[in-house]
Formats: structure tokens, sequence, C-alpha cells
């Protein structure tokens, strides 16, 4: 997708995450987006405006007020979608008649209160007796009010379970915060505004702070007016950002330093070259492709990197690209490549565990919409009402489980004061009372996920049954009539029971109080063409895995292994291909610990996070780390290579092609033929040594 | 960035070598943007001598309930099953879940005003590490990161700060250095990783190895001299150098005896107790060991004496063990959550987010013995007295380590900052 194009569909952004990854621009920035257009501002525009936030920009000329008239263009985008709230893109019709249905119930209780009628003093009437009315007539009211209390009460009691119910909805299907909408809020200016131009708390205008203003066409909600402003030629920074970007990308240094900071005194370079580059980025139509294929082709670019460092602020005239550390992703996919014989099996499973994992809270998400109001609402109360029974249950046993934890830990205590077999006997005790305690807990635990299958079988069962009826058009049908199990929990006795426990296992794992009772391959479970791919069943997914092994003998085949080695070559390869996926492939950020951030992966945090600097622990990995045994193993791609050649000059040949991607020179040849004279010139030996060179790390 | 780079050049061998223990934190060329020189004091009315060298920061992830901890409530209503007790402090009350430090309360001094404005978990946990408020554009550095930044001292050849645990929403060094960066260790019974080398290479063949990289590069080296390369070749001498450093033993727990790590609790967050005290006695200045699942809105009092057990059984026996070894007089040990939890019990039986009121704790460092700072109502609803902000509770631990609240820091883009965002010393927690 070109440039212009991408920049668009993020920050017009609308829907479903399922339907549109690109809501995840904003999504990112969940409550905050007057700093999502700082950094919008900053990456689409090279400009810094993240201190007129809070007052006008000290060295640049952005006031306060301009940053918020760009702010208001996209300010009443809804990030925050939560279902089952009035309003909320899911279930909003839901939201509303259940807050109608609870009113309704309300008002009834109210309703039904009628004073009784007060006591008249008829005529004749002694005082005694008229008091006795009277007396009688508090007591009835007393008695209808404590009536009416008591009903109240527990109507406010089925409301916070229907919140609680609304709330594990969103927690337990995973559809909170997955679609971006546009609300009607407004931005206005901070309480302590403190210019002239504009009331403290004032509502604010959409104004672009350079070039042409942006005026929404019909249809067109303001972001996507927003959008059309900002990628577009016409925008005076757009293109000139995304050309420092590139060349800066192909060099190690932009035009314009630092181009995400510019100002009107910023100046390239060389002018010439700024003005024709971005004359070829329009031409290109934004393909950045096309444009690097273009940059990548230049002599300059081809040149070797250049000797020196470049001072800041000083003039360079591109003789060459700078010499550059690879970036993380860089050194981890060179490792992928060293490691993993087949890269792009790796890219197709995870791409294709990837799709099963959007497609789950998707058919969560569409079953759910699938019920009418009524449906729901019917679903909702009997799990609410299965709620507040666990809730009773739960508060009796937990009390007991306190005072059980208290009494092992005093148990403990004493034990701990005590010596020799009487410090034996104490232990005894202490141990017996902590599995007592144990015990207890792990019933608390039970009780809180039978709770789960009650809300699973009466919301989300009957929501994929109809969106499975709805999908295929037939209705869904138990695979066989299921045979009553009569080891089963209660709980889990029904068919619905079951299918809930297989969607909990799909969504958390299975709950360690009902493992004895769930076997993924005799299990009820729900399968809709179209949202479960063939490998949500065991059959499917052996079927996958032989397709896979297929593979792994077929390698096994070529590389000469002997057969009585495949099973084992077969259990490393699949480890290894789930283990050495190409780093776009990856989850970014990579977890803390992970070698791509040891290597200096971005945290993503905030922009441009990436840090190219030498660290000890990135040494350190290199030289004691699992990673360069990893190359070093029987069965790695670079074993076999070197492997199956036996001059020792042919060795170190295909070593340094596969490692520095060129021939060892006559002088590391020498090198190395000395070094294996005293038994240090072994192929692990020259692996180990030239991974931890420079040249291996760095660009030339 | 280019003309720091140049300046790194520059820097003698020697100061390099010194700067081991950054180097470890994980950066190359260290003078980035400011550390080449120390800021220079100023004079700075709020700074006053440090009453502690080091500081070990117990942070209970997810929102502690001081109801049920710290500041117990007589109330049934409020205090749910939770019991006071009498502690080693005159009337210093705490609850029954937390026995064992009761009896090392006359070490510390327990705040029951603090306030936060912060209700949600992420925002929370930044507020209270960084004293200001959780935004987009930019990361503020954590206390720890501070100290590194504005104060010299401690071991040379570790790093200044630490954190142990799982760390997910830590903001770390912020927009300093990555040279301000804690040590990040995930299990403290692993130190610190990759430090020995792989199994079956010797030390010998490790060594003819790395010369033959050398000799390998030479040619590369003189063709490239820029300060980047430069800096790979001062990692690998700086790495083997802290590979053979008799320092790395601080972070061996197995020096310990059996009986000691028993005594802090088999779990991570006991042995990462002890850990920060064997790192403390080895010179690093700033320990923070976290310890999660505080969020107890269902079934509080299934959870709470449950991680009350594990903080009380490695808390105690931190107090003892840093008294005992003379090291609580330097040793700010600090207690701190990111709110505290509702005195309204919910119909889970759990208690919700409430910043508005809740307690943490101090422990030596030159702080009141036996001392209770502040007050909330008898229901806990809200502070009565010395209110005290996420900024004034980080002004004060800032006091005791001796920085100078006042010295305004700029960020790479210029914007200005202050240690503690302006909050002011609780002074009457000093002894």
């Amino acid at each position: 997708m070109p440039y212009d194009q991408m920049v668009r569909a993020l920050l017009g952004a609308q829907g479903k995450a399922w339907d549109n990854g690109a809501i995840g621009y904003y999504m990112r920035d969940i409550g905050m987006p007057l700093d999502n257009m700082a950094i919008t501002s900053r990456i689409f525009l090279g400009t810094r405006i993240e201190c007129a936030q809070c007052h006008d920009h000290p060295f640049d000329k952005w006031s306060q007020k301009q940053f918020y008239e760009m702010a208001a263009h996209t300010f009443a985008i809804k990030t925050d979608d939560i279902f089952g709230q009035p309003g909320a893109t899911f279930g909003s019709e839901a939201g509303e008649a259940d807050r109608q249905f609870m009113q309704g119930r309300e008002k009834a209780i109210r309703d039904s209160f009628r004073e009784p009628a007060r006591p008249i003093r008829t005529e004749g009437m002694s005082d005694a007796k008229f008091a006795e009315q009277e007396r009688a007539h508090a007591t009835k009211v007393k008695d209808l009010q404590a009536q009416q209390e008591q009903a109240m009460a527990v109507l406010r009691r089925a409301k916070v379970s229907h919140a609680e119910v609304f709330d594990a909805i969103n927690i337990m299907f995973g559809v909170r915060t997955t679609a971006l909408s546009m609300s009607k809020n407004q931005l206005t200016l901070p309480h302590d505004y403190q210019y002239s131009d504009a009331k403290p708390l004032s509502v604010v205008e959409a104004a672009t702070m350079m070039g042409q203003p942006c005026v929404a066409r019909p249809g067109e909600t303001m972001p996507q007016a927003f959008a059309r402003w900002t990628a577009t030629p016409e925008n005076p920074r757009f293109t000139t950002v995304i050309v420092n970007r590139m060349w800066k990308k192909a060099f190690g240094l932009a035009l314009m330093e630092p181009l995400d900071n510019l100002s009107d005194k910023s100046v390239p370079m060389v002018p010439e070259l700024q003005s024709h580059l971005e004359k070829v980025m329009v031409g290109v139509g934004y393909d950045l492709k096309a444009f690097l294929r273009i940059v990548f082709n230049t002599q300059a670019y081809q040149r070797q990197a250049t000797a020196s460092a470049v001072a800041s602020g000083a003039e360079y005239h591109f003789t060459g690209p700078l010499l550059r550390r690879m970036s993380a992703e860089q050194i981890w996919d060179s490792f992928v490549t060293l490691i993993n014989p087949n890269p792009e099996l790796s890219t197709s499973l995870a791409r294709t565990a990837h799709e099963q994992g959007i497609l789950q809270p998707r058919r969560r998400a569409e079953a759910l919409e699938c019920l009418t109001t009524e449906e729901l609402l019917r679903g909702i109360q009997a799990a609410a009402e299965a709620q507040s029974k666990a809730r009773d249950a739960s508060k009796e046993l937990s009390d007991r489980y306190t005072a059980a934890l208290s009494k092992a830990k005093s148990a403990q205590d004493k034990a701990d004061l005590l010596e020799g077999s009487a410090h034996d006997a104490a232990q005894t005790v202490a141990d017996e009372l902590k599995s007592e305690a144990a015990r207890l807990g792990q019933d608390l635990f039970r009780i809180s996920h039978e709770s789960s299958i009650a809300l699973y079988s009466q919301i989300l069962v009957p929501g994929l049954k109809k969106l499975y009826a709805k999908t295929t058009g037939t209705t869904w049908q138990a695979p066989a009539p299921p045979a009553a199990r009569t080891d089963l929990p209660t709980v889990l006795q029904s068919t619905d029971a079951q299918i809930a426990l297989d969607e909990i296992t799909r969504r958390n794992g299975t709950p360690p109080c009902f493992r004895p009772y769930y076997d993924p391959a005799t299990t009820v479970r729900i399968l809709i063409p179209g949202f479960d791919l063939e490998t949500m069943t065991p059959e499917g997914k052996k079927a996958a895995q032989d397709k896979e092994d297929a593979i792994y003998h077929d390698e096994a085949r070529a590389l000469s292994i002997p057969k009585d080695e495949w099973t084992n070559y077969t259990v490393a390869r699949r480890q290894n291909t789930r283990e050495w996926v190409r780093a776009a492939e990856l989850t970014s950020p990579a977890p803390r610990g992970h070698y791509l951030r040891e290597f200096g992966q971005s945290d993503r945090d905030f922009v441009e996070n990436a840090n190219l600097r030498a660290s000890v622990p990135q040494v350190l990995v290199m030289m004691n780390s699992a990673l360069v045994p990893k190359l070093t193993e029987p069965h790695s791609p670079l074993m076999h290579a070197v492997k199956k050649l036996t001059a020792a000059d042919a060795q170190v040949h295909a070593i340094y092609l596969a490692l520095l991607s060129r021939p060892p020179t006559e002088k590391e040849r020498l090198l190395w033929n000395e070094a294996s004279t005293t038994g240090h010139g072994s192929p692990e030996d020259i692996i180990y040594s030239l991974v931890n060179t420079r040249q291996f790390i760095f660009i030339q | 960035m280019k003309s720091q780079l140049i300046q790194a050049d520059e820097l003698t061998r020697r100061r390099f070598i010194a700067r081991t223990a950054s180097a470890l934190l994980g950066v190359g060329l260290l003078p980035e943007v400011w550390s080449a020189e120390t800021p220079a004091a100023k004079t700075d009315d709020l700074q006053r001598p440090a009453t502690a060298k080091n500081v070990i920061y117990l942070y209970m992830a997810g929102g502690q309930s001081q109801l049920d901890t710290w500041d117990p409530k007589d109330i049934t209503k409020v205090a749910g099953a939770t019991k006071p007790i009498p502690t080693s402090a005159d009337g210093l009350r705490v609850s029954q879940y937390l026995s064992r430090t009761a009896k090392q309360m006359h070490h510390g001094t327990v705040i029951r005003s603090l306030t936060s404005t912060q209700g949600a978990h992420e925002q929370g946990v930044y507020y209270m590490h960084t004293s200001y408020k959780l935004v987009g554009t930019i990361r503020h550095p954590s206390m720890g990161a501070w100290l590194s930044f504005l104060q010299n001292g401690g071991n040379p050849t570790l790093p200044k700060s630490v954190f142990i645990g799982e760390a997910s929403q830590h903001p770390g060094g912020g927009f300093f250095p990555s040279v301000h960066t804690p040590l990040f260790v995930n299990n403290p019974a692993n130190g610190i990783k990759n430090v020995r080398l792989p199994a079956g290479l010797s030390d010998e063949r490790f060594a003819a190895r790395l010369s033959m990289s050398a000799k390998l590069d030479a040619d590369f080296i003189t063709a490239f001299p820029q300060s980047e390369v430069k800096a790979y070749g001062d990692m690998y001498d700086q790495a083997v150098t802290m590979m053979k450093s008799a320092d790395l033993k601080a972070f061996d727990l197995t020096q310990e005896s059996t009986v000691t790590r028993k005594t802090y609790g088999d779990d991570a967050f006991g042995q990462g107790c002890l850990l920060a005290r064997r790192l403390v006695e080895n010179g690093v200045r700033f320990v923070e060991v976290q310890l999660g699942n505080w969020d107890t809105h269902a079934s509080n009092w299934v959870a709470t004496p449950k991680l009350c057990d594990i903080l009380d059984q490695a808390l105690a026996a931190l107090l003892a063990d840093l008294h005992q070894r003379g090291l609580l007089r330097d040793t700010l040990v600090v207690l701190a959550t990111e709110f505290g939890r509702t005195p309204d019990i919910n119909v889970n039986e759990g208690r919700d987010h409430y910043p508005q009121a809740f307690s943490g704790a101090l422990w030596g460092g030159g702080v009141k013995q036996g001392y209770i700072y502040g007050q909330t109502d008898e229901e806990g609803r809200a502070v009565e007295e010395k209110k005290i902000t996420i900024p004034d509770f980080n002004a004060t631990i800032a006091t005791a380590l001796g920085l100078p609240l006042k010295q305004i820091i700029h960020s790479p883009d210029n914007r200005p900052f202050t240690v503690a965002d302006k909050g002011k010393p609780a002074l009457d927690v000093f002894a």
C-alpha cells in the first residue's frame, strides 16, 4: 500500500479491530487524544508541538490554542466503546433496554406502595381509641416501608449483578475496546488557559496549523478529512518528512536533521537533492518500495560506508552511507536465517495462528450481536442469578478459609520456635493446617469458575448457536445424542455447559478444577465455518502437524540424515520453527529479556525508542548465551553446509559467506590455518569468533 | 548525537572503566546528553543532608488495601474480618495478617495520609514511580534513575539501581540516557543473565576465540575509527572484566545459608528482598522489589491474607536482618503502592480502587522510630490530618537521599523537570 494511503487509513480509521487493524493507531493512546495528536504531528509532519499542549511553544511559533485547534480534528474519536453501555457499538440497544427494564422494575415497586388511609376520628371516638388507630396506622406504614426497602434492596442487588455481568461480558468475552467510533464530544480549552485570545473552557473549533484549512466533505468524518489534509503532496511537510525518513533508512543520516523536529528555519543539507527527492516521491505515488529501489541504485548508496563520523550540525555531502550498526531486527533476522532452514514455514504458521487469534474475538462479538435484546436480557438474568448464588456460597467459605490461614500461620510460628522432635511434631500440625487452608482455597476457586460456566452457557452459547445458524443456514446439532455422563459435576452436565467449558478453554485454558472433565478429543464444541479454522479440532491439528512433519522429513532426506535420527530432527525442528520466526512476524515489542530487546529493539513506549548502541548485556549475549551454540548445533543449516565440505579452507570459505557475505581474505585464511595448528580452528571456533567481531554487526 | 559520539572518543579509558556500573545497565557510549559532567549542585533551600545512602523500595502492585494492613479499623462494616493487633511501637497497630512485621514496627514510620489523583493501575503505578502523570509524549524517570543521574557513589562495578520482579509497567530510566535505567532482574534466584561461559567452553578456548576476533577486526577498526565501533571494543573489555569480577557474587543467592533463605520466604518476593539486602550491602544504591496481585476487587479476605503472608515473612526478615547487620541506619526501606482500597466492601467481598486515602511506610534511613504520620477518619474514608500527595511522598524519599528538589533538569526535547515534581517533603517523618 502506498505510504499516503496508509497514513490516510491510519488517521481516518474507524470500525472494529478485526475489520480494520488500523484503529490500533488511536487505540494505542486510549484516553489520551491530545498526546495522540502531538505524536501524529511529529511522525507525519515532522513538527514537535507537544510543548504547546500546556503553554505556547517556547522555541517555535506554535501557540497553545493552535495545538488545541489541531487536536480538535480527532478529539471526537471514541476509543472506549464498551459492550452494554448505552450508545456503545455492541449491544447499544441491549444496554438501553436493560436500563429501561431496571427502571421499570423500580417504578413498579414504588407504584405498588400505597399509603393506607389515615384513620379518621369519628364522632364519639375516645382519645385512647383514636391514638390506638393512629399507632396502628404508623406501624402499618412502617411495615410497608420496610417491605419496599427490602424489595428495593433486592432490585439494587440485581442491578449490581447485571452490571457485573455486563462487565464480565466485556472482560471475559474479550470485546472491550475493540471498536472505534465517533462521539459528539467537543474539545474545550483547559480550565487554567492563560492567554487572552480565548476564554478557559471555551469550545475549540478545529483549525490547521499550516497549509490549507481542513474541511470535511459530505459523508466524511472530521478525522477522515484530517487524514486527507495530512497525507497529500499539498501538505507543506508531509512529503519532506517521508523523503528524509527513507533517505535516512538508506544512508543513516537524513538531509534535514532532526527530521521529526522541523521548523521554518530548517534547511536541507543539499537543497537541490531534497527538492528532487520530493518530486521523485510524488512521481512514484508514495510507493516506498519503488522510491527505495531508486535510492539503493544510486552510486552514492553503493559506495563503501564513510570512514569518519559526521558531527551534529555539520554538513555531509553523502559521499556514501554512514557506517551503521544493524538494527535489533536485522541482527535477529540474521540469526533466524542461520538457525532456521525454512523461515517461510515459520511465517505461514505464525500467520495462521494470528488469523485464528483475530477470528476468535470476532466470533464471540458477532455471536453476542446475534442475540435479541430479550434473549440477551434473559441470559444476563440467568447468569446474574448464578453469580449471586456463587457469591453467597463463597462468602461463607471465605470466612473459613481466612480463619484456616491464620491458624496455619500461628502453627508455623510456633513450630519455628521449637527444635528437634518437638519441632517436627509441631511442623506436622502446621503442614496439616496449611493443606486444610489450601483445600478451602481450591473450593473457592472452583465456585468462581462454576459461575463463569453459567455466564458462558447462558449468554455466549445461545449466541454462538444463532451465529452458526446464520452462517450455515442450518440449526446447530450436538454431534451425537450426548450420553449422560454421571462422572461430571452437576454444573457441567448439560451440553451447553460442556460447550461453555470448551469456550473457556479456548480463551483462557481449562481451569485446573475442571481439567479432569475436559478432553479435547471428545468434548462437545461449536465449530462455525469461516470463524474456526481447521486447526481448532484435534483432527485438524493433527493433519496440520502431519503436513508440517512431512516437510521436516523431506529436509532430513535432502540432508542425508539417517532415518533413525528423523524423530529427533523433527522434534527439534518443530520448536525451531516456532521460536526462530522473522522479527516482522513476532509481537512487537518482544518481551523484556528477548534477544531482540537485548539488541536494542524499541519498547514502543514512545516514538523512535530503538537503541543501536553497544551495551554490556548485548555483548554478554553474544559471548555467553544460548545464541551462538544454536548456530553450531549438529543440525543447524550452517553446520550442515559446513560439514558437507571436507577441506578446512572450504569450510572457512563457507562460514565467511554465511556470516559476512564475503570470502575470507588471504590474511584471514592464513590466520585460521595458524589457529588450526593449535587446535583452535574448528568451525565452532570460527563461527564464535566471527559473530563476536565488529564486522558482523556493522553494515559497511 | 554525533557530536557527543565524538566527545566519547576523548574520554579516557580510565573513565570508561570507572563506569562499568553504568555500562552494565545497558549502554554503550555513555556520555549522551548530559552525563559527561555531574550536574552542578545549586543552592537549594529544600535540599538537606542525606539521612540515607540506599533505598530498598518494596512496591505493592495492584493497589494494596490499607485497611487490611497499615491502617486497620475497628468498625466491622469497614474492617470485615480484619482485626488490628498491637506492635512493637506504642500506639501503632497493624492488621493481624502482619503479625511478624508487627514486631519490627519500632524501626519505622507508618504514613496513613497518602492521597493520589490517579485511580487506574497504569496511571497510578506511573505516578507513584515518577511523580508525573502518564502522557504519551515523554517517559519520566523513576526515583532510582534520578538518584543515578543526580548523585555519584555506590559500588562502581555494580549497577546503581536494580529492579527485581515482573516489570511490565515500570517507567525505568525515563528520558535519561539508558545508563540510568535500572537493571531488571526477573528471577532473583537466577541473578544476572549470561555472565557465565556457555557449558563446555573452557576459559582457555574462550580467550583464544576472543583474541582471534580482535585479530580479524584489526583492519576493520583501523578503517572505521568511529566511536560506535570503538564502543563495542570497550563493552567487550568491560563485560569480560565483569565476568571475572568478585562483585558479581552480590547477585548470587546461593552464597546465603539455607536458613537465611528460608527466613525470607521461599517465593520470588522473599528471595527478591534477600537479594535486595545483598545488593545494598555491596553498594547498589536503589533496589526495588515488586509484589503483585493486590487488586482485590473480589474475595479480598482470600487474597489479602495470602499476600500479607508473603509480605510479612519477607519484610519482617528484611528489617531484622538489616538492623542486625547495622545496615538499617543508612538504608531507607519504603513500602508503596499506587492507591488504596475502598472502605466499603463490595458485593464480591472485595474492595475497589481508592486513591483518596491510603497508606505507605518507611523504616530505617533516618526516619522516626515507631511513629505514625497522618491519620484517616474512623472509617478510613478521608485523610484527617497531614495529607501527603504522591509528589510529597517522593520528595520525602528524595530528601532522605539528599537529592536537590529544586534542580531543574531538561529532557532531550528541552522540557524542564525536577525530582518529585515540586512535591513538599514531609520533614516531620525524620528523626
